[in-house]
């Protein structure tokens, strides 16, 4: 089963489907899609157990402190800051 | 796509029931629509401004979304929001969670190019944001 990489905002259909957006295609660049998978949802729908690594931007890392393994982005859209943490939290 | 220019306004709030009004009076959303995004406001704070001088603010298709539709709000004179310097409001409206991916990829497009970005925080016109999207 492929692992998930979960973008998580206040309503799930704006930033964080962007993020995916990026998350899908920085997977294809590092070739690891036969292991992970980008998705995304809300803060109010998301629990800890629905991904193995979640992303965030800034303003809601506070109310996403909750979740394990999360990527907090400096800069929501940063395709470069969000490659280097992927790299890092999946050990590339 | 609605798109309006203006010179100034008082404090983002003015900016986002402006644009939400546009979106009602063409049918996209219902007046509720504003009110929903001011209590996710409320709740999560400014976190739709998704790159340096830009938000997207938008709520849920069950807050009163009627149909996909994208209002772009312009300011010559940028506006505070949460203590970031706001330009251009992309404000969304979404009928499900999937059928507005091909607007969000054009704005994630634009916010993603520092050239775009520039023409459409700068632009004096219609015309030239409308060429940029």
């Amino acid at each position: 089963m492929k692992k998930i990489i979960m973008a998580v905002c206040g309503s799930g259909l704006g930033s964080s489907f962007m993020v995916e957006m990026n998350v899908t295609e920085i997977l294809k660049e590092l070739g690891v899609t036969d292991q992970y998978e980008g998705c995304h949802t809300s803060l109010a729908d998301v629990t800890g157990m629905d991904a193995d690594i979640f992303v965030t931007g800034l303003d809601l890392a506070d109310s996403a402190s909750h979740l394990p393994n999360l990527i907090v982005l400096n800069s929501l859209l940063d395709k470069d800051e969000l490659r280097e943490k992927i790299k890092e939290k999946i050990n590339l | 796509m609605f798109i309006e220019i203006i010179d100034k306004v008082d404090n983002y709030e003015e900016a986002i029931k402006m644009s939400c009004d546009i979106l009602e009076k063409n049918g996209v959303v219902e007046s509720r629509y504003y009110d929903a995004i001011k209590a996710k406001i409320k709740e999560f704070g400014s976190y739709f401004c998704i790159a340096d001088g830009i938000c997207m603010p938008h709520a849920r298709p069950e807050d009163g979304a009627l149909k996909e539709g994208l209002c772009i709000l312009k300011l010559n004179n940028s506006v505070d929001f949460d203590g970031k310097l706001i330009k251009v409001f992309f404000t969304l409206s979404a009928k499900d969670s999937e059928s507005h991916i091909g607007l969000l990829r054009k704005i994630a497009e634009v916010c993603m190019n520092k050239d775009k970005l520039n023409i459409i925080k700068n632009s004096k016109s219609k015309k030239e944001i409308m060429e940029v999207l």
